[in-house]
């Protein structure tokens, strides 16, 4: 991506956000957080026991409350999340160039589209955290058989606004309670078009196609943790224990309700003053609510930090190898990494390798 | 403290010989998918289309009104039977844009690229497109989607354009085929023509081709439907 492609996918991306949002079979977001830190998102997106701090509030909002001092971090970041192909698309995307027809169909079938914007802000101390979260995700696919065995074309896509607030406190430095509460403003398209539509769309544009389709709605999610820690001069154990969309969460006015789910996460730090290596495996949505295979619910990795300012991890995302760092120049924050997200509901069968670039400040 | 950062350095070079030998790979296993209809779906992208049939006849024997995957069932047996909707759109379009192209199905040409690209009319291939259009049957009429109709019409269109072929390839068939037999052949493309050439479905290029095999049969000369199909099979031959 050179500077002005990023530059149109972000501002393309930026007017998408607000007003259009794609859709689900399965949905587009099932056991995974609201949002992840991308630094976490290259350490295998196992978050549950160590989270970066824009992440606290939506993996575990009980880390909070472990640590020193009263402020724990002011944040601001800005990440994108996207394929190649994706990037030389989206800007005729937005000036309805893009049209539904048969030749859009085969270039899906050969390569799905998928594009990501997250923007997190916010503040977090050791009892109250509170955050704004702007997140568009958008993923189109061809199929040479779909649903009823016709072509098709698989839009799906939700953007969100939300303004989490989370408690946590600790008790003896060794078990820690968390909880947070994001209403969230949900805006989503969960649509297949058939070959019929794609054949008789004429001239219509797939902008157009999709804002016709989109659903609008309001709902509060909450989240509920408890974290154990064991910690000595070299080595912190903790275990994690997290439940999201308590209840289900439910939307005023048309969007899929998100489903309940329990999680548990297990890490392991080695440390000194200067440097943390941290390694971890969560499994999510224990009862399995959105009929996952385990390793699509699996995550796993390790991250090293260096005197806070550089990082590198690796981990296993669904199945897949992840990779990435960051380096923190106190003022500005920079994170890039890659991972393979996975669309359907095992490992390996619906795939997306993409890639992330994250800019933003964080104090400390 | 040393040890930390030794351990640590450790860490960062093997995490760098992961990442480039992982660089652009996808998953390094693979999971099925607990549900079978995405499990089909899956195999059948991949072209597995014997085992994706065992997957769909499975779930259906489990529940018989799972109308999407029987007709899912049906498009799997047409891909058996060489008919792949998505393959011949994108063939007809490469078709249409280099009019030179050898035809692999000579006996149907047409000013539609689509009827150019059929599969070979064996009755393998035949009794695929059979079987698929006796799935389709089998959905009650209020429960088909526009997706279904279309469907089901194309594959009714293909299965009597393949028997066509086939006639045309052994004249000696048409002799034995009842008046009965003969009438259903102009009924289902008359059908095929009246579903998919309705509504906003009508721009694509299923529809023309039936309408045109249609209305070439209707227009063919003779009092009986059997005439006027070895009315059309000859001038076929002699093209």
């Amino acid at each position: 991506l050179n500077l002005t492609g990023l530059t149109c996918l972000i501002l393309t991306t930026c007017v998408f956000a607000p007003c259009v949002s794609f859709a689900e079979i399965p949905p587009l977001r099932t056991n995974e957080p609201l949002y992840q830190n991308p630094f976490d998102l290259a350490g295998g997106g196992a978050s549950m026991t160590r989270a970066t701090q824009d992440a606290v509030i939506f993996s575990n909002p009980s880390l909070a409350a472990f640590g020193a001092g009263f402020l724990r971090s002011i944040y601001f970041r800005n990440a994108l999340h996207t394929n190649q192909e994706t990037a030389q698309i989206a800007q005729k995307v937005r000036s309805g160039q893009v049209g539904i027809n048969a030749d859009f169909l085969e270039k899906a079938i050969q390569t799905p589209y998928h594009l990501g914007l997250d923007i997190s802000a916010g503040f977090i101390t050791s009892k109250l955290n509170i955050g704004f979260l702007s997140s568009s995700r958008v993923d189109i696919q061809g199929r040479k058989f779909g649903t009823t065995g016709m072509p098709e074309l698989r839009i799906r896509s939700y953007s969100l606004a939300s303004l989490p607030i989370g408690g946590s406190t600790v008790f003896r430095d060794t078990i820690a309670f968390g909880f947070s509460l994001k209403p969230v403003y949900l805006a989503e398209v969960a649509e297949n078009l058939g070959l019929d539509t794609i054949l008789s769309a004429g001239t219509q544009s797939l902008n157009e196609t999709v804002k016709s389709k989109l659903k609008r709605g309001y709902g509060v999610s909450s989240d509920g943790a408890v974290t154990l820690q064991k910690r000595t001069q070299f080595l912190d154990v903790r275990l994690a224990f997290v439940a999201s969309d308590i209840g289900g969460t439910t939307f005023v006015g048309g969007p899929a309700p998100w489903k309940p789910t329990l999680g548990t996460g297990l890490g392991v730090s080695l440390h000194d003053r200067d440097t943390v290596l941290h390694c971890a495996a969560d499994l999510r949505d224990l009862e399995e609510n959105y009929k996952e295979h385990w390793s699509k619910r699996f995550y796993s990795g390790c991250k090293a930090v260096s005197a806070r300012q550089i990082g590198i991890a690796a981990g296993l995302y669904q199945g897949s190898l992840t990779f990435g760092g960051l380096v923190n120049l106190f003022i500005f924050r920079l994170e890039a990494g890659t991972y393979t997200r996975e669309m359907g509901t095992a490992v390996g069968s619906n795939t997306r390798r993409l890639f992330f670039v994250a800019i933003g400040s964080e104090i400390p | 403290m040393k040890k930390t950062h030794a351990f640590v350095f450790c860490f960062v070079f093997i995490l760098t010989s992961i990442s480039l030998k992982s660089c652009g790979q996808n998953p390094i296993f693979k999971s099925a998918p607990k549900d079978k209809k995405e499990s089909a779906e899956q195999l059948m992208e991949e072209k597995k289309y014997t085992e994706a049939q065992v997957e769909l006849e499975a779930l259906l024997v489990e529940d018989p009104n799972l109308y999407e995957s029987r007709s899912l069932l049906a498009a799997c047996l047409a891909a058996q039977g060489g008919v792949s909707l998505v393959d011949l759109i994108l063939k007809a379009a490469t078709e249409k844009s280099s009019t030179s192209k050898a035809t692999s199905n000579s006996a149907v040409k047409s000013a539609n690229p689509l009827a150019n690209i059929l599969p070979s009319a064996t009755l393998s291939n035949i009794a695929f497109l059979r079987k698929a259009n006796a799935q389709m049957a089998l959905i009650p009429l209020a429960k088909l989607t526009e997706s279904m109709k279309t469907q089901a019409s194309a594959f009714l269109l293909f299965e009597t354009l393949l028997f066509l072929d086939y006639l045309t390839k052994n004249p000696a068939a048409l002799s034995t085929l009842s008046e009965a037999d003969a009438l259903k052949v102009v009924q289902n493309v008359a059908l095929s023509a009246s579903v998919l050439g309705s509504g906003a479905a009508s721009k694509n290029p299923f529809a023309t081709l039936a309408l045109e095999k249609s209305k070439t049969l209707q227009s063919a000369a003779g009092s009986s439907s059997k005439e006027k199909l070895s009315t059309l099979l000859e001038k076929q031959s002699a093209g």
